[in-house]
């Protein structure tokens, strides 16, 4: 770093939250502890709130989902916060510098400020907190035709298979047919081919390399699958993660690329979490987008940056952090007590961790003092030495003996701990309060085992995959059994398992009949999953005693946590993918056999326990936990070994790597494929240059998890020592130095107390040697508290429920099934309420045709429920104001014809519907057509969803009323000879009448139509029916006419049919929404009454009219009294004399 | 929160003043998991009673010391491994691995020495469509084949005059009886051959063989020549021919055999072999430890991501077992009727009573 000023030597300004508000590029440099998530929660907070940024206009990124939840969680939870303040200014709360900040205005802009953070509130979900790549995708869709992204593809998590695909391929076609042994192995080809996909960004070295050499086929090959990948995907129509990230750049590229005007109009501060683990195409999205235009605050801390091998690049926040305008530190740890902060920067301070800028500086601890007491000094060091191991001061020590040691050390420690009378924040201190952290899952697995030893309980967090466990063997077992369970050696071995529980000598002694008995069981429970998924199988077991069985064992709680879950991954497996039991079995031993291992996904194992227990975490895992007390046994333990494919950075001004790059290429992420080369050495030689300085990151991380104590160990192991960061930290440099050599050789084993002593004096770790502790002979303080479950002794009432007048009209012949599966809501269904065909009258006496009847326009149309649903629609939408009316109607024919598909004429339709809306509606509606009722004066499908008996009202005063209790209703009110009052007779089957009247009421009313009555207007409730009232339809049946759909006709159909409840329902209906709406509401005034639009009787303005009732047009009035009495039935209020229900 | 877990259960913990949970099934853990926790041990802890003495088929016998715990499973408890996850290769084959490479040797091997023409054989190997395409197959094949042809012509070597088929039947006593086959017998050489590293399941195979033939036709001499690849060319154990000692021998194996039918011996093939040949070295007076030279064959090296899965993996030891079972699980004292030598655990006992006729002289293992 020649050209600038070393920023190491500068020590940039602390960031306070009071500070005015980040401008520009403003970089804030964090360590641990120090509040990354809630200060970007305030700033957003301050954005809001002093009017700067609507939420909207506010980016706010984060890497991985679960970060983003929980920062969506956190920054909303400040907004709460400072609306509560800044409401009640005088109220009491936690002192709050920011909160302080935002109430010390005048009255009229604190007002103003509660107001902006109320409307932040309300319109939380359109804020933008989101993942990089969620934050892609949703810029990327929305750019349309400014960017170059198929808008149908699809995202893809796992393109391994594809991959291998590729590999295939160009392997075979490179060398299949050529005469000479390949220059490298299908398996070496796959790896390098692996390398080189996943990490996309990286350039490939060696970019000078001879084609025809080693290093040069390999590039090429290299290269070939990433081409050939990109070709195929795009071919296939999916995208990788990366591919989001990296289209977006591509959109980006030009300077005046519209995708940078979007980006900038819609979002005006960003706010990035955790920057230390960004990569350069996230960064150049980001630089491309908003640098010089919005304000962008990034925050992150480089000595937490360990995630390299998922592509995290440090390289790349060192060179954003050069180009930024502002830079700050966060100096107020919260998280630590101030002896541990001090304590730790004794050893830590000043060190460089892997690169001159990456420093750790002093911050100031926010608690005093320590919280843990009894507990020795906030930062011990157990040095291991011959001695303790039982050597000889010349024996040579190995790894294999020093690492038991340590285990048992580890747990003893921990158990003198437990047992002790320490105690945190004035209360004893906990198992789960411990966490122990190391680099590798197998440490963190022995020292399980060696906690196990002195009865300590555990719990690893995410160890390897649900599938490697003997839980998924059990599963195995059992489902081979489901699948055969007349072959005798299935079915006993399925016998042995968990799920069963018989043991060998058992199994031995029965025989034949426990095979019988277990084959029955397997027959059942076969059943069992076939009808009710394997979840259900899973319950059977537990009834049988499972749980109880596993937990009897020692290692109870995990068994069967795994069995759980991999019954889960089976149940949701076969439910999405509609596996039978045989596809589950290879389902299942696929992933049993699959050894991919993934950093956190559904095979993940969970955790077995939240119960009390210590807690046992990679570093990587532990990254943003923290913990009273945190154990590290393995800092001194560090083989590097040479990466296959060496991850590295180019060097500057066209060093050995990247032959020809120029000074602006300095820093580049490369990978080398080459294995060999001039410059294969050399760029190994970096690649593991650079992983030291991230296991002295990975170090920092570690050590600053912990509250209130930390206790670590030092090994003098010859091989696995000098490369570890302990090491090299406490005997590669003196206090305060940055530099942190790469390896640091043992000293001699009398000279390391001396040194050791050095630092403790210096207020650093206070050291003792690792001699196992004597083991207090006490257990853990267990929990004896009563257990008990409640017993359900409560009923399910299933007759409450939400209805509608079909389902009360169309009573259940049979009850379904008791064993089906529980169903999904259905799809939108055709009209249901209008048989297709009635045969009212067909029983009907023959009849002469009257000589004015008039045929029916719709006579020659379909009959069925999507006909009926089509023309719903049609009418629902077409506007009768439309100048051109026919061919209003003839656009929404075609539009639903799509969603109704009916084939017809769409001509002859539209001609029908023409005549339909313009016949007359009747007595009732003073003989005005549709056509004369403009939208404004309709509502169409008005949606109601009545409470029945008060719904969902706890003790609601109301009487049991029943459908039946109608019936009297309709006796009373109706006068004789309503063609309605026959339905009452209907009302008596019990099937029908018993339904209880408790819960809601839902449905839709075609059309609520307004006419004009006088000075005010009434209101009609209308359904239109589709029916077919005439002969059969088709070839050589008699024409419809408007005759088939006479008044008396139609009386008739209605009295044979359940339209009288929907009628009556749709009354009350209407009354209950006028009596909530209508200003002045009279029921005798504006309650209209019912029509039902028979449009196949519906013939035009010269329909003919009997009686004043023009064909086609079923009008009925109920009495106000009735719907009024229905009205109150329906809330619960029964019937004051009632009469037998007949 | 596990449903088992106590908040669920204590009354008041969570709501109200009653415990939150109905799961009756979660109680009964959880006061499962309160009581005295009971350790992961054994399948069988005390052997089975003893099965009425019954006549021994000689095919039993091969198949007990080819694999006691298998057979153990299979035949006394009519208890399966799980099957193996058998894929169904839908692509090209490109690289053929350990495997599948096997296959091919041992089918070649087989085919040609029941007398096809070798290379009939190998075009069959080619027509098959197990190989990869173009050349990439024709050097897998070639590189197969190289290793086929030594064992081939050592085999025929030894292969001289008709091949031979003999019956055995032979009185064990207490009315007992051994039946069964030998073949490839030629002469009165027996001569096994394996396309695989000449291994301890191998050379048992031959002694067993040797034994039934040395008992059930004491008139003839009788050899065994097992043949496999070794580190440097063909290794071939030599064993026999056998003096009166043989009956004596053949009823331990017997003897073995009951007990292996009772419950799973701590006798795993590799693992009992490398462990016999270190007490001979030890005996020998060599400074070396059996325990873990057996502990070699039979622990998984849990620090490797590419370890060779020791004999701890095997699917009917890992039941029998569990899971990573240690060495120590092998390493019991004796029972009193298992005393019949200066080992000190039960897997010397037996690995020596099993091995040591064959360490001591009657077998000699070398290169050809």
């Amino acid at each position: 770093v020649s050209d600038e000023t070393s920023p190491a030597a500068v020590e940039p300004e602390v960031f306070e939250i009071c500070d005015p508000l980040p401008t520009g590029t403003t970089l804030l440099e964090a360590s641990a502890g120090t509040g990354k998530t809630w200060t970007i929660g305030a700033l957003v907070t301050r954005y809001v709130a002093e009017g700067v940024a609507t939420l909207d206009q506010m980016l706010v990124v984060t890497f991985g989902r679960a970060a983003s939840q929980e920062l969506r969680e956190r920054v909303r939870a400040q907004l709460v916060a400072a609306e509560h303040a800044l409401a009640h200014p005088d109220a009491e709360r936690a002192p709050n510098d920011m909160v302080d900040l935002l109430l010390d205005t005048t009255p009229e802009e604190r007002a103003r400020r509660r107001q902006r953070v109320r409307d932040a509130l309300g319109s939380f979900d359109a804020a933008t907190i989101a993942t990089t790549h969620q934050f892609c995708h949703m810029v990327l869709r929305s750019l349309g035709v400014a960017g170059d992204t198929d808008a149908n593809a699809m995202l893809v998590e796992d393109l391994d298979d594809l991959l291998t695909e590729v590999v295939d391929d160009l392997y075979l076609r490179a060398f299949a047919g050529i005469d000479e042994q390949p220059p490298f192995t299908h398996k070496d080809a796959l790896k390098l081919a692996r390398a080189a996909v996943n990490d996309p960004q990286a350039r490939l070295e060696p970019g000078d390399a001879d084609p025809g050499s080693l290093p040069g086929r390999r590039l090429a090959f290299a290269a070939a699958v990433r081409t050939e990948l990109d070709r195929r995907k795009r071919r296939l129509g999916v995208l990788s993660y990366d591919d989001l990230l990296s289209q977006l750049a591509d959109a980006l590229t030009s300077d005046d690329a519209p995708a940078r005007q979007r980006m900038r109009q819609r979002w005006t501060v960003v706010l990035v979490d955790e920057f230390q683990d960004t990569d350069p195409v996230q960064w150049q999205v980001l630089d491309r987008a908003f640098t010089g235009h919005s304000t962008m605050v990034l925050i992150g801390d480089p000595k937490q940056a360990i995630y390299a091998f998922r592509g995290g690049d440090v390289a790349t926040y060192l060179q954003a952090a050069a180009t930024a305008t502002t830079r700050k530190t966060l100096a107020t740890n919260w998280r630590s007590d101030s002896a541990l902060v001090d304590s730790l920067q004794v050893v830590l301070r000043g060190a460089a961790l892997g690169d001159e800028q990456i420093v750790v500086r002093d911050v100031s601890a926010s608690h005093q003092g320590s919280r843990l007491t009894g507990a020795g000094a906030p930062f011990r060091l157990r040095a291991v030495n011959r001695a303790v191991l039982g050597k000889k001061p010349t024996a040579k020590l190995g790894v294999p003996d020093i690492r038991p040691h340590v285990y048992a050390d580890v747990a003893r420690d921990i158990k003198r701990l437990l047992t002790s009378d320490a105690r945190f924040e004035d209360r004893a201190l906990q198992p789960r309060d411990v966490a122990v952290i190391a680099y590798r899952n197998g440490d963190l697995q022995e020292v399980q085992r060696a906690l196990a030893e002195v009865g300590v309980p555990a719990v690893v967090a995410g160890s390897g995959s649900v599938f490697a466990t003997p839980a998924a063997t059990e599963w195995l077992q059992l489902l081979e059994a489901l699948e055969q369970p007349h072959r005798s050696s299935r079915v006993r071995s399925a016998a042995l398992t968990s799920f069963i529980g018989r043991t060998a000598a058992e199994l031995d002694a029965g025989g034949d009949a426990v095979t019988d008995e277990v084959a029955e069981l397997m027959r059942d429970w076969a059943e069992l999953l076939v009808t009710r998924g394997v979840a259900a199988v899973l319950e059977a077991a537990s009834a049988r005693g499972l749980i109880a069985r596993v937990l009897s064992r020692v290692d109870g709680e995990r068994l069967l946590t795994d069995l759980r879950h991999v019954g889960q991954s089976l149940h949701q497996v076969a439910t999405e993918e509609r596996m039978g039991l045989v596809a589950l079995l290879t389902w299942l031993r696929g992933q049993m056999a699959d050894d991919k291992v993934e950093v956190a996904s559904d095979r993940t194992r969970r955790l077995d326990s939240d119960a009390a227990a210590v807690q046992l975490v990679t570093i990587h895992g532990s990254k943003g936990l923290e913990y009273p007390v945190v154990y590290l046994p393995t800092l001194w333990d560090r083989f590097p070994q040479k990466p296959p494919v060496p991850l590295f950075h180019s060097a500057g001004g066209g060093g050995s790597a990247g032959g020809g790059a120029g000074d602006g290429d300095r820093g580049r992420r490369c990978i080398d494929v080459g294995a060999g080369g001039p410059q294969w050495s050399g760029n190994v030689a970096r690649a593991m240059l650079e992983e030291d300085g991230e296991s002295l990151r990975l170090l920092y991380v570690a050590m600053t998890r912990a509250r209130s104590q930390v206790v670590a160990w030092w090994a003098p192991a010859p091989k696995n020592t000098p490369c570890s960061a302990l090491q090299r930290m406490l005997f590669g440099r003196r206090p305060d130095w940055p530099t942190v050599p790469p390896e640091q050789p043992l000293h001699d084993e009398e000279k390391v107390p001396q040194i050791l002593d050095v630092w403790q004096g210096l207020g650093g770790p206070a050291w003792e040697v690792a001699e196992l502790a004597a083991l207090p002979d006490i257990a853990l303080p267990a929990d004896d508290r009563a257990l008990s479950v409640r017993t359900f002794s409560r009923w399910i009432d299933t007759t409450w429920r939400r209805t509608s007048y079909t389902a009360l009209s169309s009573v259940p012949t049979e009850p379904e099934s008791a064993q089906s599966r529980v169903a999904s809501e259905p799809e939108e269904r055709p009209k249901e309420d209008e048989p297709d065909l009635s045969t009212v009258t067909e029983a009907a006496a023959p009849r002469e045709t009257s000589p004015d009847a008039i045929p029916s326009p719709m006579g020659g149309l379909p009959v069925g429920a999507t006909f009926g649903s089509l023309v719903h629609a049609v009418l629902e939408h077409a506007d009768p104001e439309a100048p051109d009316f026919r061919a209003e109607l003839l656009a929404h024919i075609d539009e639903q014809l799509v969603g109704w598909p009916v084939d017809l004429d769409p001509e002859e339709l539209a001609g029908a519907l023409l005549q339909v809306c313009e016949s007359p509606l009747g007595p009732l509606a003073d003989d005005v057509t549709l056509r004369r009722i403009p939208l404004r004066d309709r509502l169409c499908e008005m949606e109601f969803e009545l409470p029945l008996s008060g719904g969902d009202v706890r003790d609601y005063p109301t009487a049991p009323v029943t459908l039946g209790d109608v019936a009297p209703l309709l006796r009373r009110h109706l006068p004789e000879g309503d063609p309605l009052l026959a339905y009452a007779d209907a009302l008596a089957a019990p099937g029908l009448g018993g339904q209880d009247l408790r819960g809601y009421l839902t449905g839709s009313v075609d059309v609520v139509l307004r006419v004009p009555a006088g000075v005010t207007s009434r209101y009609l409730v209308v359904d239109y029916k589709t029916n077919w009232l005439g002969g059969f339809p088709g070839e050589g049946g008699p024409p419809l006419t408007s005759d088939d759909y006479r008044p008396e006709v139609l009386g008739e159909a209605m009295g044979h049919s359940d339209y009288p409840l929907q009628a009556l329902l749709y009354a009350v209906v209407l009354h209950r929404f006028l009596r909530w709406r209508q200003p002045a509401y009279d029921p005798d005034t504006h309650l209209g009454g019912v029509l039902y639009l028979y449009l196949r009787g519906m013939c035009g303005p010269d329909t003919p009219v009997l009686d004043g009732h023009p064909c086609g047009v079923f009008s009925w009035q109920p009495p106000v009294a009735l719907v009024e009495a229905l009205s109150d039935l329906l809330d619960g209020v029964a019937p004051a004399a009632k009469e037998g229900v007949a | 929160l596990q449903p088992f877990d106590a908040r669920n259960l204590v009354p008041g913990a969570l709501s109200g003043k009653n415990a939150f949970s109905f799961d009756q099934a979660a109680l009964a853990g959880a006061e499962a998991a309160r009581g005295s926790r009971q350790p992961v041990t054994s399948l069988v802890t005390t052997p089975l009673p003893a099965r009425p003495a019954e006549d021994v088929a000689l095919a039993d016998l091969q198949a007990f010391f080819a694999h006691p715990v298998r057979t153990f499973l299979r035949s006394r408890l009519d208890v399966s491994s799980p099957l193996e996850a058998e894929e169904t290769h839908d692509a090209v084959p490109i690289s053929l691995d350990g495997l599948a490479k096997w296959d091919i040797g041992n089918r070649l091997l087989s085919d040609v020495l029941s007398g096809t023409d070798p290379a009939t054989s190998v075009r069959a190997e080619r027509l098959r469509g197990l190989l990869p395409p173009g050349e990439l197959g024709a050097r897998t094949l070639r590189e197969v084949e190289e290793q086929v042809r030594p064992l081939v012509i050592a085999a025929n070597g030894l292969r001289q005059g008709a091949s031979r088929t003999l019956d055995v039947d032979i009185d064990l006593g207490g009315g007992r009886r051994l039946t069964g086959t030998v073949s490839s017998v030629f002469g009165n050489r027996i001569v096994n051959v394996a396309f695989s590293r000449l291994a301890a399941k191998h050379r048992l195979q031959s002694w067993v063989d040797l034994l039934a033939l040395s008992v059930g036709h004491p008139d003839e001499s009788w050899t065994a020549h097992t043949l496999g690849r070794g580190r440097a060319g063909i290794a071939r154990a030599l064993t026999g021919p056998l003096d009166h000692r043989a009956s004596d021998w053949l009823r331990d194996l017997v003897d073995i055999y009951d007990r292996g039918m009772r419950e799973p011996l701590p006798l795993p093939v590799k693992t009992a072999c490398a462990y016999a040949e270190a007490s001979l070295q030890k005996r020998r007076g060599a400074f070396v430890t059996p325990e873990w030279q057996a502990r070699k064959e039979w622990e998984t090296d849990r620090y490797s991501a590419f370890g060779i899965p020791g004999e701890d993996a095997d699917l009917a030891h890992v039941r029998a077992f569990g899971q990573d079972a240690p060495l120590e699980c092998l390493l019991a004292p004796p029972r009193a009727d298992e005393t019949w030598n200066d080992e000190p655990h039960r897997l010397g006992q037996y690995a020596w009573r099993l091995w040591q006729p064959l360490l001591e002289g009657v077998e000699n293992v070398g290169h050809l």
